[in-house]
């Protein structure tokens, strides 16, 4: 137990100034842990990967490494920002996950947005049970008439005897049939501007005013959900924020980025594209230069991506905000994917088009997950996948006004 | 933990800040017209300061040959000012070609007799016998070159043929000139008044860069270092010019994006601002992002040098790919955000435009360099 310690202590930080012995710690969980030539989750079969998940998630749940932002008193690790930095490296080189698929939602989204706008009883209440997994928690923002303009939702939530009843509906719930729990954002006063009456509500699943139904993917399959609320209830305390106050507390729910997370996606790349360059290029023969040319461009990408994330680690270290350069990150990174897998399909042309799918193991965005078998049915499956990216958090035309509008100090559109 | 850094320090935002104070003075864009359209080759107020007041001159030389000794990131940040500034002058030739390659040499000698008047700034010099393209398909500094050597009887090396694209060589009073020998590439020294050399400008693009061809006709030179003192000096200058240009045109791309902004902030069409049309402020986003991303690339790999940490040449190779293509993307955005009064000689936009062609060409093209990361492959 308690290998990888969760915070060492004051005393242990100073002397640990440059994180190298948690290094150390990390590894040691990881060469503990993992089975001899184990090369990613990716490499698993569906199922095998659902087993692994449950219970990497729970090995790292007893070592204090799941909620590493979280301060310790709520069963987070209080690690330092370099700690979580050296975490997130080791797990990402290893090619393991750093929680379950909904923890995104549960651990990153809302425990972080209880951190800053939760009551203290929300806190002790809510934070415990999404370690514990007694709520597993879904994102329900958009809807079919509000997507990058999230402000014109219309899921209307009203307080009827000391109760919350919701009616309308959510689209594009991801791993919605793997929760137990949504976060909604409802309208709570119609008289008023809409970015002024909005609150974020918690509400159970399991309910007879809750009707959930799977969505299918282009790629096929079943990942995300319309979730519709016919007089759905939950309890008045159950709002996160100022009732009509919810605008700020959703926007700061989708600002969370840990400040690693785009130095650790570099790190993938780089394995995606390693993996691309075995394909394309034959050791022993020519490889066309045009090829050779755009994945010289790839790799140069993932290097400039790699550097921004070394930046954005700075800054974050440091206690600055990155503010809109997060903007910038999303921006490029999926603009990576999708080049990237474009390039898989030119340099695999007839066998990507017959591969059918063998499914991209590993279901999680962005990108494929370390140990994917290196299949012409893998990259198939990538790149169609790849189309999502620049639209889900935030769509690029969206971005591109952010980073117009917020670094470059440009006027606003006219709304 | 290598040190290396995608960010610049403290330090380095403050000599920033100096420096770009100190340049926008003498570098406004009516001045830099006239000195790209005129008879001068530099100006002189403008070398001044760069040495007295900015004592950038021998930044990056030794300080046992009277340089400042600055590691390459700080070097990058005085090249990042420069390229805003669009200088136009003998810093490049001097304080980064000539200097990186008699250091790279391993020429104490050489090194004490030529660089501390360099670092003073009273001599000028340039590096000839680069080629853009190396003959082992590896782009950046050439390794064969136009020249040849050949040893008299008495140990002098006379130079002969044609070395192209050399910078600022009017007005030089030395030359590193790479040539190619029996032993390999040789580093030599010869200056303009030698029997045989013959300066030429060419025809220029790029107005505020000016390039010439040298021609030797068994001009004597001194070999540079010891028989493989050619080729380290090369291999120097092959790593270090393609990044310093980098940093050069990073700072020109950052010039153009600001100006652009402040532009499409200001110039009201159909009522508004046009800096609020998404099709313009899309443009400048993506401009923005470019910058970034090789910015950040750039200044790790001036790191990366100075540290000499293993993937040093892999980001060589990143960074003038990405800052080239960011510098020609942002003056091609810069002139189109302007309209008509982009398109005129007065407005100093296409100089910059001017000076991100020949950058491209410059050290190899970014095609070049994603060639040779493309077929590195993974390690
Ligand atoms: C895989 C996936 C998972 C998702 N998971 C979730 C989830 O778990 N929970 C959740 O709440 N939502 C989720 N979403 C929804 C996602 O947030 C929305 O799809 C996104 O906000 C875009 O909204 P929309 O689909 O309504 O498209 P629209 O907003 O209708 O956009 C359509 C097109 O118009 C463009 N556009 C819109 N406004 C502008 C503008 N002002 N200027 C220029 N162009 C504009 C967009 O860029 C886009 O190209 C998910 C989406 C995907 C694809």
């Amino acid at each position: 137990m308690n290998t990888a310690g969760a915070a060492p202590t004051g005393g242990d930080r100073d002397v640990d100034s440059d994180g190298e012995m948690f290094r150390a710690r990390v590894r040691s969980l990881l060469a503990e842990n993992l089975p001899a030539g184990w090369s990613g989750i990716g490499a698993l079969s569906d199922r095998e990967q659902e087993e692994f998940r449950t219970r990497w998630r729970g090995l790292l749940h007893e070592n204090g490494l799941l909620a590493v932002g979280w301060p310790i008193e709520y069963g987070g690790s209080g690690l330092s920002p370099r700690e979580q930095l050296i975490l997130a490296e080791e797990c990402t080189t290893a090619g393991v996950p750093q929680g379950g698929l909904n923890d995104n939602f549960g651990v990153q989204m809302l425990g972080s947005t209880l951190l800053r706008w939760g009551t203290e009883e929300q806190r002790r209440y809510y934070l415990p049970r999404i370690l514990s997994q007694q709520d597993i928690w879904c994102q329900g923002f958009s809807e079919p008439e509000a997507g990058s303009d999230l402000a014109g939702i219309r899921t209307r939530a009203e307080l009827v005897e000391g109760r919350w009843v919701i009616n309308g509906q959510k689209i594009w719930t991801s791993y919605g049939h793997l929760a137990t729990h949504i976060f909604v954002l409802c309208r709570t006063d119609s008289s008023v501007p809409p970015h002024r009456g909005i609150s974020l509500l918690l509400c159970a699943l399991d309910q007879p005013g809750i009707d959930l139904r799977p969505l299918r993917t282009l790629t096929g399959e079943a990942e995300f959900n319309e979730v519709f609320f016919t007089d759905a209830e939950c309890p008045a305390d159950a709002v996160v924020g100022p009732v009509n106050g919810g605008w700020p507390v959703a926007m700061s729910l989708l600002g969370f980025e840990r400040g690693e997370a785009v130095a650790t996606l570099a790190i993938r790349f780089r394995k995606d594209w390693e993996r691309l360059h075995h394909l394309a290029v034959d050791p022993e023969g020519p490889t066309d230069p045009v090829i050779v040319e755009r994945l010289g461009r790839s790799r140069q990408r993932v290097e400039e991506l790699r550097c921004l994330g070394l930046r954005a680690v700075d800054s974050w270290v440091a206690g600055r905000d990155i503010g809109a350069e997060s903007s910038l990150h999303k921006l490029f990174w999926s603009e990576w994917i999708q080049e990237t897998t474009e390039l898989a399909l030119d340099v695999l042309g007839m066998e990507a088009v017959t591969a059918g799918s063998d499914g991209l193991r590993g279901v999680s965005f962005p990108a494929a997950e370390a140990g994917t078998p290196n299949t012409a049915g893998t990259w198939a499956d990538y790149f169609l996948r790849a189309r999502a990216a620049t639209i889900y958090a935030g769509s690029s035309e969206i971005q591109r006004n952010i980073i117009a509008e917020r670094m470059l100090g440009l006027p606003r559109e006219p709304r | 933990m290598t040190g290396v850094s995608a960010s610049l320090d403290d330090d380095q935002i403050q000599l920033q800040k100096t420096l770009r104070a100190a340049l926008s003075r003498h570098c406004s864009g009516p001045a830099q017209l006239a000195l790209a359209t005129g008879e001068e080759d530099f100006d002189p107020a403008l070398w001044k300061l760069l040495l007295t007041e900015l004592d950038l001159v021998g930044l990056a030389a030794p300080e046992r040959f009277g340089g400042g000794g600055a590691p390459l990131p700080v070097l990058g940040v005085a090249l990042m000012e420069l390229g805003r500034a669009l200088y136009s002058g003998p810093y490049f030739s001097s304080g980064v070609l000539t200097t990186q390659a008699i250091v790279g040499s391993g020429d104490e000698a050489v090194g004490a007799e030529i660089l501390p008047g360099l670092c003073r700034g009273e001599v000028l010099a340039t590096v000839a016998g680069l080629r853009d393209d190396g003959p082992d398909g590896l782009p950046g500094v050439g390794g064969v070159v136009a020249t040849a050597a050949t040893a008299d009887g008495d140990g002098t090396h006379r130079l002969t043929g044609v070395a192209d694209h050399v910078w600022e060589a009017h007005g030089a009073h030395r030359f590193v000139v790479f040539a190619s020998t029996r032993d390999g590439v040789g580093c030599f020294l010869t200056h303009p008044d030698a029997p045989g050399m013959l300066v030429e400008r060419l025809p220029g693009m790029d107005l505020t860069r000016r390039l010439s061809r040298v021609r030797f006709a068994a001009a004597p030179a001194r070999p540079l270092g010891a028989l493989d003192g050619g080729s380290r000096a090369l291999a120097r200058l092959r790593r270090i010019a393609p990044v310093c240009l980098a940093a050069e045109q990073i700072g020109g791309a950052e010039h153009c994006l600001e100006q652009a902004v402040d532009h499409a902030k200001r110039r009201h069409q159909f009522g508004r601002p046009i800096g609020s049309f998404q099709a313009v402020k899309h443009q400048l986003a993506s401009v923005l992002m470019d910058v970034e991303a090789a910015k950040a690339a750039t200044v790790f790999a001036l790191g990366a040098l100075e540290h000499e940490s293993p993937d040093a040449a892999t980001m060589v190779h990143v960074a003038k790919a990405a800052a080239s293509d960011a510098f020609f993307h942002a003056a091609g955005a810069l002139i189109q955000t302007l309209g008509g009064i982009g398109y005129t000689w007065e407005h100093p936009a296409h100089l910059y435009l001017r000076r991100a062609v020949s950058g491209r060409a410059q050290f190899g093209f970014p095609s070049a360099h994603r060639r040779a990361l493309g077929a590195e492959g993974g390690h």
